[in-house]
């Protein structure tokens, strides 16, 4: 079982906190991180994989410490925006990535073969990485995590710009990851989340608000989840905020109590109750 | 790692265009350059290529800057950083700067091979020479490009590409040759701009009398070494400072010190490039010619009877001179020594301090009653008339040894050394402790070592050559214009002087026999000067020796003058 543990984890850029005073664990399983722009994700997962330091301890993952030099070979990570080599093949890049990480020559080829398969880039395999599309650059950068079988993925926004299509066939290649590793991965995209995570981490200004599965988190919109005609909206004397629109209908969160069709609420509706603390 | 930094480097098409644009205009330069030597041999010198080969410094240095920026970014763009370990990250970021510092070291041998082939092609291999080759091609090519290197990682580092170009020019520009010649431009409003643009022209100096000085004395400032370091150390500094290293950073800035305080401190730092006339002149102008600045002139009160020197050159000039005086009963004695000399001590004969006074050049030592002699311990360095391991241009004008009587040393009116008609003959035993053969108008009784009697002293080192002609003693730049070093012309020259001699049926005092002819003028000095038992003059023409002959006899036999008088310059009857 692997266990990623963080304890009391402080950011501040200049004088300004982007983190505050995190603590947590996770075990194995693929964790959703969810949060509004600004809200530290992208912060958070940088210093879970090392390129932000931290204090000794404060980020550990199966007792090795994120600070260590060889603690970035020990994890697959795809960040935000990833590039490849322009000239590189896709074969060329993640051989680059296995020695880079210090494996085995002839384990090299095993590993790039099995990450090519299971992100379906057979077709790609000798094309140079400037004549990639962007899906295909992305599951490249997938690819790269998964060499080596690390225990710990992290990726950030994996599928933001990309078509739904594509953005369907990476969620199909994340749930297939391998369970025995801690996967994390962010999006401000809930869509992106419901089906292949099994817990979702919600994080607002720096802060856990909480960790937990997504039909819990729904359950934080039931009863403030409404659905009432569009012309009614106008006469609405309260807080509230409208999640989708749909022909003449609209669905509506509100924290107060509403004389109005309360409707099954969505992980959206619930996570959006937990952003605005209602 | 090492070839995927291989097949990086080599199959970045921007970086494919540039070596190969670079490549050839080298070749295509320097086979020209070869073409020119060889088929003009009688003209041109190995000296010559060497100073070609300067051309391509900065050039080299801008296409390192752009292969070293174009790996650095493409490396920057992928986020390698982000990706790997920090380890495997500086392993690959070496691999690739590894390439472009063989990229540098085959250019360096390219240049170094071309030299030296040219050298022996011309059989004129020199051990002194290579030296100098082989230390430019450090300096002005190697350290050269690593700063280059350095920038180009820096500057890959810099967020947006529109900074990043902007960047890229204003290194060009900050140490490119262009400050040099700006400072050069505006010499005349201001001579403070050269001392700002000094900090940053670490290529070679492009300025033509900078460039001569190397054939004369001069190959390579050292302290352009330190300047050179001091601006890689730098950089790497910064870079440093990104990763949060504080033992690198605190080494590198103590690194950075060093090197300031020796570019700027070290004795030989006083020395000007070449000993331009533009510096040279300059600070002589700007230190006479402000108001206040001491200028006396005022006829000694006693004799010189003898003069001992021991001078030692190394970074600077060190000297011990023992002064033996006709009267030793006089209360105080007027010397005049340039004031960039600092007296360390003035003692008499028992090795007792005297009390002394300085007030710019001119020194007032007050007799203990007890002395027959004067020893004066003084040393520093005196800018262009350098004194230091490269070589020495100290002509006696320069008062570089304590001269008896108050003299001026500047010529405001011709912008030059003063040069002096007075002086009475005194006997001279000088020793030089230097790491090259000295010259000096006094006959050699053994290495660097000299003894006679004259009315003043000129010493001289650096790559210079003696040559003996019908008793006439020629010391010249070995590198010069091949006019310098052509022993038809010097033959000439002597023949032509004898010539005139015979003519004119000079008087054998006048005779140029037994003379010493220096052909390598010091800086801010009249074009000829005839003393009574040297001259010295800028060069040799192939004119048969007429432009010396003709202003040499001209003024001894028309006017009939003695021969201890000063001839200066062509027919210049003010200074008799």
């Amino acid at each position: 079982m692997n266990q990623l543990a963080i304890k009391n984890l402080n950011k501040k850029f200049g004088r300004h906190p982007i983190l505050k005073n995190l603590s947590f664990e996770l075990e194995d399983g693929i964790y959703g991180l969810l949060g509004p722009n600004g809200a530290g994700k992208t912060t958070l997962l940088k210093c879970l994989v090392g390129i932000y330091p931290t204090p000794t301890n404060t980020v550990t993952f199966n007792e090795m410490d994120a600070n260590k030099k060889t603690y970035r070979n020990t994890i697959g990570y795809l960040p935000q925006h990833y590039h490849a080599f322009q000239e590189f093949s896709v074969e060329e890049m993640l051989l680059f990535y296995c020695k880079a990480k210090g494996m085995k020559k002839t384990d090299m080829l095993n590993e790039v073969d099995n990450a090519i398969d299971k992100t379906n880039l057979e077709t790609e395999r000798h094309k140079k990485a400037a004549k990639l599309s962007g899906g295909m650059l992305r599951r490249l950068g997938i690819a790269q995590c998964l060499l080596g079988n690390p225990p710990f993925i992290v990726m950030d926004e994996p599928t933001v710009g990309l078509d739904v299509e594509e953005q369907i066939n990476i969620q199909t290649v994340i749930t297939n990851f391998p369970k025995a590793s801690v996967t994390i991965m962010s999006s401000h995209i809930v869509a992106d989340l419901e089906h292949s995570c099994d817990k979702i981490i919600v994080m607002n200004e720096g802060r856990i608000i909480t960790c937990d599965t997504a039909e819990n988190i729904a359950c934080h919109a039931q009863n403030k989840t409404y659905e009432i005609p569009q012309q009614e909206l106008s006469h609405l004397k309260c807080d509230y905020m409208v999640v989708k629109a749909k022909d003449k209908t609209v669905r509506i969160i509100s924290k107060n109590k509403l004389d109005a069709d309360v409707a099954a609420p969505t992980l959206e509706e619930g996570y959006l109750c937990l952003i605005k603390d209602w | 790692m090492l070839t995927d930094a291989i097949r990086l480097f080599f199959r970045n098409k921007l970086i494919n265009i540039i070596l190969i644009a670079a490549a050839l205009v080298v070749n295509i330069r320097m086979c020209q350059y070869s073409h020119n030597i060889m088929n003009y041999s009688d003209e041109c010198t190995s000296f010559d290529l060497l100073e070609a080969s300067f051309d391509f410094a900065f050039f080299l240095f801008v296409v390192i800057l752009l292969c070293s920026y174009t790996a650095c970014f493409s490396i920057q763009q992928a986020g390698i950083d982000e990706q790997i370990s920090f380890r495997s990250s500086l392993r690959f970021k070496a691999y690739m700067l590894s390439l472009i510092a063989i990229i540098i070291l085959c250019f360096c041998a390219a240049m170094l091979a071309w030299n030296i082939g040219t050298m022996a092609r011309l059989n004129r291999f020199d051990r002194e020479l290579l030296f100098v080759i082989i230390k430019s091609c450090l300096l002005y090519f190697f350290l050269y490009a690593v700063l280059a290197c350095a920038c180009g990682v820096l500057i890959s580092s810099i967020k947006g590409r529109n900074r990043s170009y902007a960047c890229l020019l204003l290194v060009c520009f900050v140490f490119g040759p262009l400050p040099e010649r700006i400072a050069d431009g505006c010499s005349t409003l201001t001579n403070h701009l050269s001392q700002i643009t000094d900090w940053f022209t670490v290529g070679p100096r492009q300025l033509f009398y900078a460039l001569t000085d190397t054939k004369v004395g001069i190959s390579t400032v050292p302290e352009l070494f330190a300047l050179t370091l001091l601006w890689i150390l730098a950089i790497c500094l910064i870079l440093a400072g990104k990763k949060r290293r504080w033992w690198l950073s605190l080494s590198l800035l103590a690194g950075i010190l060093v090197c300031a305080f020796f570019y700027s401190n070290a004795p030989w730092g006083n020395v000007c490039i070449g000993g331009s006339p533009k510096n040279a002149m300059s600070y002589l102008r700007e230190y006479y010619e402000l108001p206040g600045s001491p200028v006396r002139q005022e006829a000694a009160d006693f004799k010189v009877q003898r003069y001992d020197m021991k001078l030692k050159v190394r970074n600077n000039l060190s000297a011990t001179v023992h002064i033996y005086v006709d009267d030793t009963k006089k209360d105080s004695y007027h010397f005049t020594l340039y004031h960039q000399y600092h007296i360390k001590k003035v003692l008499d004969n028992q090795k007792n301090a005297l009390d002394y006074t300085v007030d710019g050049d001119y020194l007032t030592v007050k007799n203990n009653g007890a002395l027959s002699y004067i020893t004066i311990i003084y040393e520093g360095s005196a800018g262009g008339y350098y004194a230091y391991s490269e070589g020495i241009m100290l002509p006696s004008e320069l008062c570089f040894y304590p001269v008896a009587g108050w003299q001026k040393i500047y010529d405001e009116a011709n912008y030059s050394l003063a040069v002096r008609a007075n002086d009475e003959r005194v006997d001279f035993r000088i020793s030089v402790d230097a790491g090259r053969k000295v010259f000096c108008n006094l006959a050699a009784t053994s290495y660097n070592t000299f003894e006679g009697q004259a009315s003043s002293v000129t010493l001289l080192a650096g790559y210079l050559k003696e040559a003996v002609y019908h008793d006439v003693t020629i010391v010249y730049p070995d590198y010069a214009p091949p006019c310098s070093s052509d022993e038809a012309t010097i033959k000439a020259t002597v023949d032509s002087l004898y010539e005139i001699e015979k003519e004119h049926a000079a008087d054998a005092k006048y005779s140029v026999r037994g003379k010493t002819i220096f052909v390598s003028q010091p800086p801010a000095y009249p074009e000829y000067i005839f003393k009574d038992d040297h001259i010295q003059i800028p060069f040799l023409l192939p004119d048969g020796g007429k432009s010396i002959a003709e202003p040499y006899y001209t003024h001894f036999l028309d006017t009939g003058k003695n021969s201890s008088k000063i001839l200066r310059g062509t027919a210049d009857e003010s200074n008799e």
